[in-house]
């Protein structure tokens, strides 16, 4: 089995395109976009993935994935980009567990096992009026890799 | 030392990245040594930094030292779409960051090239960031490698 990146992208971005719960208020949902002034809000982007190998045998390796994903939120009243609203506004930080829930025990491959939810910070980046908010869910995968 | 001088060991491992099918059907230059985006032309390839590390084996004068090598290779994409300069577009067959960095990956991992190292190198990391600024119209990846090239004797 050859290393594919773009595989497990796909399935990442399968797994969060076809969860209800997201699919129902998410705008966007894309990868490698990182310009914040480009987006619909809310918005979902997969970004950087990290590589590590844990361990080897002969002949196949296992392959740590660490993928992060960022996420957004935008609202004009205070505290409603953070927290959300009870009339329906979704804040960051249901944003980021809804991402937890979508993406937790999935396998992103394969041979891969199932992800688990390593950091769900809604606080990478906010506006001075706290009016967009920026937060960074990381999932950890791992993979077995004959070579 | 080991066997292989650090320029011999990076044109091993450069060898072996021209050498490669996948790599070689796109990447549009290789190099040693810098990563300065503004002279490279995209996609690329570049290793860099090899990094000795000599260890010795037994307490004793006149024992054995291990000699570790660690590689870097860098690979950079650019496209005015960000999606396609993270993971390509199937239509027109330009490939993004997560393939060059996969294809990198499947080039390099448990490969000894051709003798530089005594033992399959182990990865220690590899990571893809988008260039500050370009919004992720610039990507960038680095591979890290480390391996034994060579046990030695110490000097009396």
């Amino acid at each position: 089995m050859k290393i594919d990146n773009k595989e497990i992208l796909d399935n990442i971005l399968e797994a969060l395109k076809s969860d209800p719960k997201l699919s129902s208020y998410v705008k966007r949902i894309s990868h490698g976009d990182m310009s914040v002034s480009r987006k619909i809000f809310p918005f979902i982007d997969v970004g950087n993935f990290h590589i590590r190998q844990d361990k080897a045998t002969t002949g196949s390796v296992v392959l740590t994935y660490m993928i992060e994903i960022i996420a957004g939120t935008k609202s004009l009243a205070p505290g409603v980009a953070r927290e959300g609203a009870e009339c329906g506004g979704v804040g960051i930080v249901e944003l980021c567990d809804d991402i937890c829930d979508a993406l937790r025990g999935r396998r992103v491959n394969m041979c891969s096992s199932p992800s688990y939810l390593t950091k769900s910070n809604p606080d990478i980046l906010s506006d001075k009026g706290e009016t967009i908010h920026i937060g960074q869910v990381t999932i950890i995968a791992k993979l077995l890799a004959a070579l | 030392m080991g066997t292989f001088s650090g320029k011999e060991i990076t044109e091993k491992v450069l060898s072996c990245l021209k050498a490669d099918a996948a790599l070689s059907g796109y990447v549009k230059k290789f190099s040693a040594g810098g990563i300065d985006s503004a002279r490279n032309i995209f996609p690329f390839v570049s290793v860099d930094a090899v990094e000795n590390e000599a260890e010795a084996l037994t307490i004793g004068k006149a024992g054995r030292m291990r000699n570790d090598c660690a590689v870097r290779i860098y690979g950079g994409t650019f496209h005015t779409l960000p999606e396609t300069a993270h993971a390509g577009d199937e239509t027109s067959g330009a490939k993004g960051i997560l393939q060059l960095n996969a294809d990198i990956l499947n080039a390099v991992v448990m490969n000894d090239f051709g003798g530089a190292f005594e033992a399959p190198v182990k990865l220690l990391n590899s990571s893809t960031a988008h260039k500050s600024g370009s919004g992720g119209r610039s990507w960038a990846c680095e591979v890290s490698l480390s391996g034994m090239t060579a046990t030695d004797k110490q000097s009396a």
